[in-house]
């Protein structure tokens, strides 16, 4: 298998591949551009990478950069938007004002996302590399693979008025969220965590429900807004957020 | 700032994977109370364990001890059952009939979550406690719970024994004058839910709050008792103080320790061993399912048909009864005997076969059978088998690339002459138990089942089983038979006899046929000594299709009690006997069945059998039945109707190899002349579990 490694003059530019002689399969990281002829398990693809100790694993994401499934996850944005601009006039129809810049203020945050389809597949090089179940084949297509060193601090999203909150090492989800400042009804018994590479995670923090959640390292935290706040039309609403919120790259 | 951890635990909702690399503490369970089941100190609360969270409990205080094992079956349901020792009272007068043992009573609850808590609303409960027995501790109750950091805050209205206090006007008093007062005694002859009974006559508020310290393991509770403790079974007992208070101490996941300080003068103390059903597993040191390599085997002349057959029997745990080797398809006849799940034994057998058969193969044909005849077949696309057996996408998942099917097998050319005919041994551990016995609180028996049966072809044989008991102490039995005589033929109350007679017994002898008559329609008939106390002549047909959530079936039988006193002799007693049975798996309950039996009992009582069962994640199956028959309770005698509880536990939970085979522990608080089924001597449905696996 050879690998072409080169330097990328136009950095966000996603080039097609229609002819044959082209690689199947390019990933993507931090400015350099991995090809490969044959479709790659993805044990060589994670291993061409994994150069430098000072790279954290648990917190790498893989993405699906081909334009189909950014189209697909723009109009999943769209229907978002849709809805996020709706709930906001039931708001201002029902003389909720705060309620309603709230909304606004997520609504203008969600334009802003830079989206690609991630995938959940573990990508630890020392796991992908023993385990045959998980070092599966990828698919051809375009790819980033997100992994750097360990993060200082953590992304927040949703209903809050923080764009990232510092890193505590071995702390709750609760520890967290008293460094956030939300926005008016946001909720304050749960909080959603968003670890790299896995599913959602709901964490309870309310002084009613509280349990420990450890929260990961790379994790993208969620502030959801409070279910009672919510018209019933609308009650699916943090889920919908959460699904488009999967697939988010940061930068 | 950094703020004080509390109660530790896991949650992961939307996430069900949990990976091993965080700190997460393991889940915490809401304490016992002293009479088992969720609660404060004598108290019931509104909480609920997670389902399937299981409690083995023993408490200790001076008038009373209490034995109870606790479930939670589903998110919204608790139910407990327990074994009461009243030490100030005895068992019977007579010390010839039981001795100097005390008063030993039974008592079964329930409790329903009528509503969840959230942020400003508490969580909301109503239960029955100690209902179908004869209500020593008999109470309705509605609690309410609420939690505010480590604090839990507990209110709640109790009837009956948890009301006696009276310090509040019975609510439904005010609705209705019947509530008023509360119906002395029990109806029929105990053992009956007694439904006039509930939320009537005194009622009384009672409280608590429960405090999780700063250190993790302690948790502290303290408790407004809303009875008065004037009408106990062990007597009027002293209550110096409204309050009881308690400690319980968490020594690790598995137990708990309790203390407490009852009415301001009683120390009691207690364990309790907790379990969770859905997640309780064993490590299993199983051989790796083969992984496929990249280059297959081209031809079927290099296929060694001996080391295919020993990796199916040592890596897939599938004995190989026999097969068919065409140009383009395998099919592979036999038993599982290793993996329960089906998903499991279907990837191993399939990488297996990809293993060693060549790439012409395009097709493997599965063939489970029981009982010689074939139940299930499981088609595999080999190549589609193969990509997802070797990740090749991302999604890979290989319960896509097969489908269970009815089996089509009776045309096939198998490449072994099996003789059919010959003869079979078997050996099997028994052990029988009961509680609460006059002469002894425990008595056992344990031994071998031997059995012989000689196959005269896939269909027809002859079976035999002997009985010999090793371990009893059936001898101290004071009476054979019990003095009730209500008039009713005493088609099993003579069980003290039959398993006291000898140390070696004949349990049955009959020739037995069976056969697969149609699709999805099986059938059975049987002649000769069905079972210890029975033998006749009877059939059963049943109706199962693949994978369906119902299955109907119907059996008749002409039976002759047998003798207690010669092996080989009958009784006088004739009768008929046959049930329609429904096997239903209601898809509104994850993983529970319903069989509903209808028809005519031994005793000549016309009526339906019930039962309910819920299997969790680890493959405990607990059930409960009654018989709800025409004879009366008065007829029927102590405890009114039959009813009986089981735990069925799967042998490879104590095992480091996985293994398929289960055994039953069976709880039968009374078990009379009523409602009482034959015994057959094979289950058709139970034979063709393979079909519309439940149990696995």
């Amino acid at each position: 298998m050879r690998v072409f490694s080169f330097v990328a003059l136009t950095v966000l530019s996603f080039t097609s591949f229609c002819y044959a002689a082209g690689p199947v399969v390019l990933v993507k990281h931090q400015e350099q551009y991995n090809g490969y002829m044959k479709l790659p398990r993805l044990s060589e693809v994670v291993t061409t990478v994994n150069t430098v100790p000072a790279l954290y694993w648990p917190a790498a994401r893989l993405y699906k950069t081909d334009p189909e499934s950014v189209n697909a996850l723009e109009l999943q944005r769209q229907e978002l938007l849709k809805v996020l601009a709706n709930l906001k006039q039931a708001y201002l129809l029902d003389d909720e004002a705060e309620l309603a810049a709230s909304t606004e203020a997520l609504s203008q945050d969600v334009k802003n996302w830079v989206l690609a389809e991630q995938l959940f597949l573990a990508l630890d090089p020392d796991k992908v590399r023993a385990k045959p179940a998980l070092n599966p084949i990828l698919r051809a297509g375009q790819y980033l693979l997100q992994v750097e060193n360990r993060s200082e601090t953590i992304t927040v999203a949703g209903f809050a008025q923080n764009t990232e909150v510092q890193f505590i090492n071995a702390a709750d989800a609760s520890d967290y969220f008293a460094g956030i400042k939300p926005l008016a009804g946001a909720s304050s018994s749960f909080l959603y965590i968003l670890p790299a590479a896995q599913q959602v995670i709901q964490a309870k923090i309310g002084l009613w429900n509280s349990q420990r959640q450890d929260v990961p390292a790379g994790a993208i935290l969620y502030v959801p807004f409070e279910q009672r706040n919510l018209p019933s039309e609308f009650e699916n609403l943090n889920q919908q957020v959460i699904e488009l919120l999967q697939h988010r790259v940061v930068l | 700032m950094k703020k004080l951890y509390l109660s530790t635990v896991i949650t992961a909702l939307l996430s069900p994977v949990s990976f091993a690399e965080t700190n997460q503490p393991s889940p915490n369970t809401y304490s016992q109370m002293t009479q088992g089941g969720v609660g404060l100190i004598q108290m019931p609360t509104a909480r609920h364990n997670e389902a399937g969270s299981f409690s083995l409990n023993y408490q200790d205080s001076e008038e009373y001890r209490f034995w109870s094992a606790s479930l939670q079956l589903f998110p919204w349901m608790e139910t407990t059952v327990r074994y009461t020792d009243v030490r100030t009272q005895l068992y019977s007068e007579d010390p010839t009939f039981s001795g100097d043992q005390t008063y030993k009573d039974k008592g079964i609850d329930v409790k329903f979550r009528l509503w969840q808590e959230s942020e400003f609303l508490p969580q909301i409960s109503a239960g029955f406690r100690d209902f179908g027995g004869t209500g020593l501790f008999e109470s309705e109750f509605i609690a309410a719970s609420k939690r505010v950091g480590p604090f839990d805050f507990h209110l709640g209205i109790g009837w009956g024994y948890l009301g006696s206090k009276g310090n509040i006007d019975n609510p439904f008093c005010d609705i209705r004058d019947s509530f008023c007062e509360r119906p002395g005694g029990f109806s029929g002859s105990g053992g009956k839910i007694d439904y006039q009974k509930f939320f009537k006559g005194p009622a009384a508020l009672y409280g608590g709050i429960e405090y999780q310290t700063p250190w993790a393991p302690l948790l502290l509770k303290l408790e407004y008792d809303g009875n008065n403790y004037q009408q106990d079974k062990a007597g009027v007992l002293l209550q110096d103080s409204d309050y009881n208070l308690a400690a319980v101490y968490r020594l690790n996941d598995a137990f708990d320790l309790n203390v407490n300080y009852q009415r301001g003068n009683t120390f009691g103390f207690g364990v309790n061993y907790k379990l969770n059903f859905n997640t309780v597993k064993q490590i299993k040191l199983d051989p790796p399912a083969k992984e496929i390599p990249v280059v297959l085997p081209t031809a079927t002349d290099s296929l060694d048909k001996a080391e295919l057959r020993r990796d199916l029997y040592l890596n897939a745990g599938f004995l190989v009864n026999n097969y068919v080797l065409k140009d383009e398809e395998i099919v592979l006849k036999g038993r599982q005997i290793a993996y329960r799940d089906e998903a499991e034994s279907i990837n191993r057998v399939g990488r297996v076969l990809a293993n060693h058969l060549p790439e012409q193969i395009k097709t493997y044909r599965i063939v489970t059978i029981s009982g010689d005849m074939p139940m299930v077949e499981t088609v595999i696309n080999a190549e589609q088998f193969i990509s997802a057996a070797r990740y090749e996408t991302p999604d890979a998942d290989v319960k896509t690339s097969y489908q269970r099917v009815e089996p089509e097998v009776q045309n096939e050319n198998w490449a072994v002459e099996r003789d059919e005919t010959g003869f079979g041994y078997s050996a099997e551990l028994f052990w029988i138990q009961t509680f609460g016995n006059p002469e002894s609180f425990y008595m056992y028996q344990g031994g071998l089942f031997l059995g012989g049966v000689y196959q005269f072809n896939t269909n027809f044989s002859l079976q035999s089983t002997a009985k010999i008991n090793l371990l009893t102490n059936f001898d101290q039995f004071n009476f054979k038979v019990d003095s009730q005589n209500t008039g009713v033929p005493r088609v099993r109350t003579y069980i003290r006899e039959y398993v006291t007679r000898s140390d070696v017994t004949m349990e049955n002898l009959y020739g037995h046929w069976k056969d697969e008559l149609a699709d999805n329609w099986y059938g059975q008939v049987y002649a000769g000594y069905l079972e210890t106390m029975y033998g006749g002549v009877g059939g059963e047909l049943l109706y199962k299709p693949i994978d369906s959530t119902l299955a109907v079936g119907l059996d008749l039988n002409y039976v002759r009690q047998r003798s207690y006193e010669k092996e080989l002799a009958f009784f006088d007693y004739k009768t008929f006997t046959g049930h329609l049975s429904f096997y239903w798996k209601p898809q509104f309950l994850d993983d529970t069945m319903i069989t509903a039996s209808f028809g005519q009992y031994l005793a000549k009582d016309k009526g339906v059998t019930i039962d309910f069962a819920k299997r969790f994640d680890s493959g405990i199956v607990v059930g409960a039945y009654g018989a709800f028959t025409d004879m009366s309770a008065a007829e029927y005698g102590e405890g009114s109707f039959t009813k009986g509880f089981y735990v069925s536990i799967p042998f490879d939970l104590f095992s480091l190899k996985s293994a398929t085979g289960r055994g039953r522990i069976p709880w039968v608080p009374i078990s009379r002349d009523g409602g009482q089924m034959l015994n057959k001597p094979v289950s058709l449905n139970g034979l063709t579990e393979d079909r519309a696996p439940f149990v696995r």
